[in-house]
């Protein structure tokens, strides 16, 4: 079995999130743990089964996955973010996304088929909260070391994930449609792998960063639930 | 077909490029300014904690003036009353009736005359009192005292509607004005302390003028013996105030202070009604 170089990413960021649940059990951040470990297993099984020829039709397991990845991000937003109006936007997404995705999935585009149209929402979505974020970590009348704080890493690397994956989220559906599955494919793993690297290694950072007991850092000073 | 789907894989790349750039330039961007605001923040809050500690410092020494003042006060005044009326009653209690009603008389009075005194030390025993008077009733009541004690004579000249100025701003006026009240006994050898207070519509003046000896505020300044001159200057700023020190060997020393009111002045009213 051949694991490319975004799985090392994916595997490394399971590692360090093992290493370091101590200091990310108490906050937020201990969502990661069984976050990581899903997406290492999906992945892994499915380079498992590819390696070995099975084609099993798999594509609900990225579809239902990548709607949980969406929930796990939109809760560390709505968990850092300080401003209530922010919260409240956040909060009433997750059920809303939820609920979009299932009547994509079960309606309109089936559940074999990759659910772009909610892909694109939960980005745009992600964006939004990503700039709520950014505009929060600007305005504050405190000092706010961004490098030390691990959102701030969480924040850099899904913003530039979902920037990154935009474009080729928005045009995926003109490649399968014009059955141009090379071409898709080839854009896929340069853009998509090479951008999960980044997303990977900055969800590292971030898990290092955190620090048992932190002064400045609002987030990490938040009860889990 | 082939060069079509090429050229569209390139712009899909190209367009992915430019969002990644503009995505990276956004949290650049966004660093380099956090971290001027940073510096603009920590700054600022040593701004703070200096200006508190100089407000805390001013403080204490107004209470230790205030301590100081009161205990002379008793030693020479209240003391030496009570030591009157001590011998007057001593005196008078083998005397003839007639002489020791008088002596009692005379030691009513004396005795009144330091009740009188004490209430007046209490008056001036509580820092929060002098700030509730206000600055220019806290003045007129320490002016009335050190006239009292005969050592200077004092006048106090009050020009407009006395409005407050912020419980900071004139906690370290009041200061400056004990500061140079003090020089002024101490070092000048001045007979005549004039205070005028100026209530303007948008800027106050505090004016301190001794007819002491004098000086050279230059030479002052450069020996380093300036210490208390650095030191009106310096509150003066802290409260964004100007301090202006005018003085020459033989024609007394005029210091002005000039707060320009500014909305963030904390003008919380007239105090014309506690006054008199």
């Amino acid at each position: 079995m051949h694991l490319n170089l975004f799985n090392y990413a994916e595997m490394l960021a399971l590692v360090v999130s093992i290493i370091y649940f101590n200091r990310i059990r108490n906050t937020p951040f201990a969502i990661l743990l069984p976050y990581m470990i899903m997406i290492v297993c999906v992945e892994t099984i499915g380079k498992y089964l590819a390696s070995k020829g099975l084609d099993i039709q798999n594509l609900y397991v990225f579809n239902v996955s990548s709607v949980i990845g969406y929930i796990v991000f939109y809760y560390l937003f709505y968990k850092s973010l300080k401003t209530p109006i922010f919260r409240k936007i956040v909060f009433y997404s997750m059920p809303m996304y939820i609920l979009l995705a299932t009547i994509n999935m079960a309606l309109i585009q089936g559940f074999d088929r990759f659910h772009i149209y909610t892909m694109i929402i939960g980005s745009l979505f992600l964006i939004t909260f990503i700039f709520f974020y950014f505009y929060e970590a600007f305005g504050s009348m405190e000092p706010v070391y961004l490098v030390k704080e691990p959102m701030f890493w969480i924040a850099i690397g899904l913003f530039l994930f979902y920037l990154g994956d935009f474009t080729y989220n928005v045009t995926v559906l003109y490649f399968i449609e014009n059955r141009m599955f090379k071409e898709g494919m080839r854009l896929f793993r340069l853009i998509n792998n090479n951008l999960i690297i980044f997303e990977y290694v900055c969800f590292s950072i971030a898990i290092i960063t955190c620090r048992k007991i932190r002064r400045g850092s609002n987030l990490q000073s938040l009860p889990l639930l | 077909m082939q060069e079509n789907s090429s050229g569209f894989e390139l712009a899909i790349i190209a367009i992915t490029i430019v969002f990644l750039i503009l995505g990276a330039f956004i949290v650049m961007i966004m660093l380099v300014y956090r971290k001027r605001r940073n510096l603009h923040i920590i700054e600022k809050l040593h701004l703070q904690s200096t200006f508190k500690q100089e407000l805390l410092k001013a403080q204490l020494e107004i209470q230790e003036q205030t301590l100081t003042t009161i205990s002379r006060e008793i030693h020479d005044n209240i003391g030496q009353v009570l030591s009157f009326v001590k011998l007057n009653l001593g005196a008078g209690a083998n005397a003839a009736p007639e002489v020791m009603q008088q002596k009692i008389t005379e030691s009513r009075e004396l005795v009144a005359q330091a009740i009188n005194d004490l209430r007046d030390i209490s008056k001036s025993l509580s820092f929060h009192h002098i700030m509730h008077m206000g600055l220019a009733r806290a003045i007129e009541i320490a002016a009335e005292q050190i006239n009292k004690s005969g050592l200077l004579q004092l006048q106090v000249n009050i020009k407009g509607k006395p409005y407050g100025l912020g419980e900071q701003s004139e906690l370290v006026l009041f200061r400056i004005f004990q500061e140079s009240l003090n020089n002024a006994l101490k070092y000048a050898e001045a007979q005549h302390f004039n205070i005028d207070l100026h209530f303007a519509a948008e800027r106050f003046n505090l004016t301190l003028a001794d007819d002491g000896r004098g000086f050279s505020v230059e030479e002052r300044m450069q020996e380093g013996s300036g210490a208390g001159l650095k030191n009106i200057e310096n509150r003066a700023s802290l409260i964004g105030a100007a301090a202006t020190i005018q003085s020459t060997p033989g024609n007394g020393c005029t210091i002005t202070i000039t707060l320009q009111l500014t909305p963030q002045t904390n003008v919380n009213g007239s105090y014309s009604d506690r006054i008199g």
